[in-house]
């Protein structure tokens, strides 16, 4: 695997007006065939990152640099190196093609803009890319509301990887799917992640699609990063108290649920960690000093002030 | 307390949803499990007697206690909707009536359904909190608090009229793994104080298997299998359960 | 799902299979556009007395009441009614295809700038076709029309200054709505230009609301146009312009009724025909409309 870094962000910070999302926030994506997964609930910033990383939503302080290139300052063709380098599919196939396009169109789109084939070759090209991602070739003549969500969301991932990224941004790819063809897309990912050595930035809540495609893992809360590290350390040893709620929460066919105490949610707190309010852990200094990342062991780092004691919590489960 | 016979729903010609038998008793909980497409949130509204509205035909039996729900007329069912039967739904924003404060949904559903004013206000308060709720939430308007608890005031909703039937439509799907866990105790909890029976629809055969005693698999309109959770989901008989069964999504089962 | 219904009839013939079906006044308001398009096409050829649309004048043969040689009848000045009724069709609608195409050109580019830009351009757009609709339209075309010389072409242009803010302010919505879908955002994402998404994708999704209203209009710019000439300010004597006609013909409505009569059945034909036509369409395009014509 190469340990070339392909992606990396450094105090990223994103904000809505007043309201800050994104605070600070570093991680950094390898060069493929690699996937880094980014977990977090609604409102902890996840979608927020991926629109800022694909400039699709500008960031308000911090770098991304592409292959060390600086990608939040970019004009232009460096632009559209940069726009063919790294493409984004996104959760809800219902929204995500043109409803009057049709198939070989919205893939097309691409192809053209960035002179991925000659003219004539384009069609010839749009067939291979659907069957790439396992679709019919006469499916390239069709709209999108003859299609059903499983198929237009593979159509979304062919118009992605036509201009032939190196990174894709994968925004919930699979929750607006049934079951058996979340399963289906995601053995699709798996394999162009190997055929075309591409790297993966997973956005998710679900933990279990993340364990699957990605080495790496980031949870997020509330804009910033409590844990980070490799995907089978953070799941299975999760250090920090909100990834290890985060995993007691996910139901699992076969695990008998244990009885969860509900506590009453707020917004977090000015000072300190914002996880404090729904800590079972919390102490004193978690409501006056925001936590740093700090090792946890294994390869894994988390933002918590007692660590040890999260640790030995999880561990006596 | 609910039984369910020969239920078939049909859009014109063809059957949408057809359910043999399928029975509830009180503080039983019963997972309806499917993919889109499988006639499960049809069966349910047929349950409810809404299906009328969608200009489908409904024929068979759906009995809640002593009454026939199919045969009961429009002003006889909307007595018992609200009492006896409660719903839930995904979108827990949707449900609710964006230009009220959720103490006058309350009230208002409440008076609705001849309960005083007094009496209300009391339950109101005692249900908010039953869910574990600020029942200062109640000045609120539904935009103004998050989908969790939305969800859980539906569900404080429903136990303030104290009604014997709870169906639960994908009541989980819009929420967050942590506010799902939530209302997933929620539910248990209600079920084993008040003797609740719910009937909770879902594609997620993982909170399914939390959740419910016994469940039905539904595909393309027709139920594939039935019978006790652990049973139907460590060994099923139907190749399709099998296959819903291995689609979901499992932590630790695969290398880095 | 509604959304699909919507993009298999746009297919022209699915359109009129569609509209026979489900909304059968429409489907009459359609064949009598056609009608009146064809007679205003046709009418040099179908008019008795084409001359009479025009200067011609006969003072000895006025106000004769409807016969075998005058269907409809002849003016104070002995001009063919029939005549002027067909060549008034051309000048209506030759006037409300200028108005909408007008305000058309205007509006949409506005507002499509307006939704897809957003924060300040969205605002200045938005104030400034605020401030044109503040005015009743009619007023503000009269005092536009009193300005300039009062001629049929004036009262066009007039009438397009007060109609293009409606369809800035219709499609603006529809423009900011597609914006914001995950289709555009992947266009950008592959860096497609804006000038292209806006004429590839939402100008496209967004102009389902404005040509319904456009065909809605026709029926309201005749009127408005009617009104204007039957004020004096718009089409002058002798151009056949059916409100004109009945302005001229008012006061004689108890002695001689045809002189008014007729222009004035045409323009409320014309206008009901397009109506129906308007709202049929807008039951095909529109797809809310759609599920429930066919719960209907």
């Amino acid at each position: 695997m190469a340990d070339h870094t392909l992606l990396d962000v450094a105090g990223l910070e994103v904000a809505y007006g007043k309201s800050r999302a994104v605070h600070g926030v570093d991680f950094s994506v390898r060069e493929g065939p690699f996937g880094l997964g980014m977990v977090g609930e609604s409102g902890s910033g996840k979608t927020t990152i991926a629109r800022a990383l694909m400039r699709l939503f500008p960031a308000s302080a911090g770098t991304i640099r592409l292959d060390g290139e600086d990608v939040l300052s970019l004009r232009g063709a460096p632009l559209r190196r940069f726009r063919r380098a790294v493409q984004i599919v996104f959760q809800d196939p219902d929204a995500s093609l043109d409803p009057r396009m049709r198939v070989s169109s919205s893939i097309g789109e691409g192809l053209r803009m960035h002179a991925v084939v000659p003219r004539a070759g384009e069609r010839e090209r749009v067939v291979q890319l659907l069957e790439e991602v396992g679709l019919p070739a006469d499916h390239a003549d069709r709209y999108p509301h003859q299609l059903s969500g499983g198929q237009r969301q593979r159509v979304g991932i062919a118009r992605a990887i036509a201009v032939e990224p190196r990174m894709l941004v994968l925004d919930e790819p699979t929750s607006a799917l049934d079951v058996t063809v979340q399963a289906r897309i995601l053995d699709l990912f798996g394999r162009l992640r190997d055929e075309r050595s591409l790297a993966y930035l997973l956005i998710s809540h679900n933990l279990a699609v993340v364990d699957r495609i990605c080495e790496q893992v980031v949870v997020l809360y509330h804009g910033r990063i409590v844990e980070r590290g490799p995907t089978s350390t953070v799941l299975g040893r999760p250090a920090h108290p909100y990834t290890q709620m985060l995993r007691r929460a996910v139901p699992e066919l076969g695990v008998p649920a244990p009885t969860r105490i509900s506590v009453p949610t707020g917004a977090p707190p000015e000072r300190g960690c914002p996880f404090a309010h729904r800590c079972p852990l919390v102490a004193d200094i978690c409501r006056r000093t925001l936590p740093e990342l700090m090792p946890a062991g294994g390869g894994a780092e988390a933002a918590c002030h007692r660590i040890d004691d999260a640790l030995a919590t999880w561990s006596s489960q | 307390m609910l039984a369910v016979r020969d239920l078939r729903v049909r859009f014109g010609p063809r059957v949408v949803s057809h359910i043999p038998e399928l029975d509830l008793a009180a503080g039983e909980i019963v997972g309806l499990a499917g993919e889109s497409g499988s006639g499960k949130s049809v069966a349910a509204l047929a349950v409810c007697g809404l299906t009328q509205y969608l200009g489908a035909r409904t024929d068979g039996r759906v009995q809640l206690g002593d009454v026939d729900l199919l045969q009961l007329r429009e002003s006889e069912l909307r007595r018992i909707r609200g009492r006896r039967i409660a719903m839930v739904m995904q979108n827990p924003r949707a449900s609710l009536n964006p230009a009220l404060r959720l103490g006058k949904l309350f009230h208002r559903t409440l008076r609705l359904h001849g309960i005083g004013n007094a009496e209300a206000r009391r339950r109101a308060v005692t249900s908010m909190e039953e869910v574990l709720l600020d029942p200062d939430l109640l000045h609120r308007y539904p935009h103004q608090v998050s989908g969790g608890q939305a969800q859980r005031f539906s569900i404080a909703l429903a136990l303030a009229l104290n009604a014997e039937f709870l169906l639960a439509d994908e009541p989980t799907s819009a929420l967050d793994a942590t506010v799902q866990a939530e209302v997933v105790t929620l539910l248990r909890k209600v079920t084993a104080d008040r003797g609740t029976g719910v009937l909770f629809i879902s594609h997620d055969l993982a909170v399914i298997g939390e959740l419910c005693s016994r469940l039905l698999v539904m595909r393309a309109g027709e139920v594939v299998e039935g019978g006790e959770t652990a049973r139907v989901l460590a060994h099923p008989s139907s190749s399709y359960t099998r296959e819903l069964v291995a689609a979901v999504p499992r932590i630790g089962a695969y290398d880095g | 799902m509604a959304e699909a219904a919507a993009a298999r009839s746009a297919r022209p013939w699915r359109l009129v299979t569609t509209l026979a079906r489900r909304d059968r006044p429409a489907l009459a308001g359609a064949v009598v556009v056609v009608v009146i398009v064809l007679l205003a096409l046709l009418a040099p050829l179908l008019a008795p007395h084409p001359a009479d649309a025009g200067s011609a004048t006969h003072p000895t043969e006025g106000l004769l009441a409807p016969s075998s040689q005058h269907l409809f009848g002849t003016d104070q000045v002995g001009r063919d009614i029939l005549s002027r009724v067909l060549f008034g069709a051309r000048t209506s609608l030759r006037i409300a295809v200028e108005v909408i195409l007008l305000a058309a050109l205007v509006g949409v580019p506005l507002g499509v700038l307006a939704g897809y830009a957003g924060g300040i351009i969205d605002d200045v757009a938005m104030r400034i076709t605020d401030m044109f609709l503040a005015f009743p339209a009619l007023l503000l075309a009269l005092a536009l029309v009193s300005v300039l010389t009062p001629s049929v072409g004036n009262a066009a242009i007039a009438i397009s200054v007060t109609w293009w803010p409606w369809y800035t302010r219709l499609i603006r919505a529809r423009a900011a709505a597609v914006t914001s879908t995950d289709y555009v955002a992947a266009a950008r994402a592959l860096g497609v230009s804006h000038l292209r998404i806006v004429f590839r994708h939402v100008l496209p999704n967004s102009v389902a609301p404005v040509v319904v209203q456009m065909s809605l209009d026709f029926g309201g710019v005749i009127l408005t146009a009617a009104s204007l000439s039957y004020l004096g300010l718009g089409a002058q004597d002798p151009t056949s312009e059916w409100g004109l006609m009945v302005s001229q013909g008012q006061s004689l409505f108890l002695t001689d009724w045809w002189v008014v009569t007729f222009p004035g059945m045409a323009i409320l034909i014309t206008a009901l025909a397009f109506n129906l036509l308007g709202d049929g369409l807008r039951t095909i395009l529109d797809p809310r409309q759609v599920t429930r014509a066919r719960r209907a």
